[in-house]
């Protein structure tokens, strides 16, 4: 009878140090699992944003950007709030009407969301000095976004900007001497 | 007769605790061999990065031998990332070789980097001092920098693909140009 009794105790010591390490094994790996959700879930929040700019949807932009959102922009351009970048989206599909993103890349890390698309739009009124082309241009750009709590808070993008001029008919040429 | 039913019962619930253990190690393995996958793949990563972080570093020392050593033979540098047909490493080489003409003291400030799958993002800022010809610009001394971001991919330790887009506008408006029509077609 002590002979059972021994061996049904080592048994469940037995099970006691598997079912500890399924335990570390499984909070690991349910981390890991949230956290792919998570990224997931970033991901649809900045695709969605650029559809609500492809939309010209300025209330769902308001929703998935924070207040204190800040854009940094390739170019001399200072750092942008989420009003100015509604004010630069406006100009944009003000002279590009039909202006859309076509994502090929995107990627998610922890609370950053990568992402690389083309931009094709055609020019159907002035911009930036340019008087309308009818031209569709097509360039890529490649943002980085910090995601928080469903919203975006920071973005830095990176466009060709240069090839969107160009595509415009414009070229660089040295600046005149001032006068 | 009472003894050999206690005996049956202590058979009965080892038997019981035994088939517990076993579907708790089933379990277990799922659990393991799930993680074991993240655990392989945020190894890789990391070793990605390392990739990525050493060929900025020796472009940074204009080692241009990194091209030859980190970059895949059928390498393409896809850069404005709508270039379909990618630079190859040797004219990317060609192209850092020009670089550094003009700009001696370049270098590469990484200021992000992320991976993830076969893919590595970084989002850098280059600057340097125009003291050589670039583009026919003769030297203007200046202080220059621009952003950048770079997405690469890797294969066994090799650079396979990168896409970049860089502020190429910026980069030269520093440098005194300036966008104007193209007279050719204006007049």
């Amino acid at each position: 009878m002590k002979k059972y009794l021994f061996i049904v105790s080592l048994v469940l010591v037995f099970c006691f140090t598997i079912a500890c390490q399924d335990k570390t094994a499984r909070a690991e790996l349910d981390k890991a699992t949230k956290q792919s959700q998570i990224e997931e879930q970033n991901k649809a929040v900045v695709r969605q944003f650029f559809e609500a700019i492809d939309a010209q949807n300025f209330a769902r932009m308001k929703e998935l950007l924070t207040p204190d959102f800040i854009l940094h922009y390739s170019g001399p351009q200072e750092d942008v709030s989420g009003e100015a970048l509604m004010q630069m989206v406006r100009g944009y599909y003000t002279a590009f009407p039909d202006g859309i993103h076509k994502f090929e890349d995107i990627l998610a890390v922890g609370n950053k969301v990568v992402n690389r698309a083309l931009w094709e739009g055609t020019q159907k009124t002035e911009f930036q000095g340019i008087p309308a082309t009818g031209i569709r241009v097509s360039f890529y750009q490649i943002g980085i976004s910090t995601v928080v709590g469903g919203k975006i808070k920071e973005c830095w993008v990176v466009e060709d900007n240069l090839g969107m001029m160009t595509q415009l008919g414009m070229e660089l040429k040295p600046k005149a001497p001032a006068k | 007769m009472k003894k050999s039913m206690r005996k049956g019962s202590v058979l009965a619930l080892s038997g019981l605790v035994l088939c517990l253990c076993f579907s708790i190690a089933c379990q277990d393995k799922e659990a393991q061999s799930e993680l074991e996958k993240f655990r392989a793949q945020a190894a890789l990563e990391q070793q990605n990065m390392a990739l990525v972080t050493k060929v900025f570093d020796e472009l940074n020392k204009k080692n241009t031998g990194v091209y030859q050593e980190l970059y895949a033979p059928d390498y393409g540098w896809h850069f404005p990332s709508n270039n379909p047909k990618g630079l190859t490493r040797e004219e990317e080489e060609g192209f850092s070789k020009m670089l550094w003409a003009g700009f001696p003291d370049m270098r590469y400030d990484l200021k992000e980097m992320v991976a993830r799958g076969d893919k590595v993002m970084v989002r850098f800022v280059t600057g340097g001092t125009h003291t050589g010809e670039y583009q026919g610009l003769p030297p203007t001394g200046k202080k220059i920098e621009a952003s950048g971001m770079w997405i690469g991919q890797v294969t066994d330790g090799k650079i396979v693909d990168a896409k970049e887009d860089f502020d190429v506008l910026g980069w030269m408006q520093q440098l005194g140009m300036e966008l104007k029509p193209i007279a050719a077609k204006t007049k």
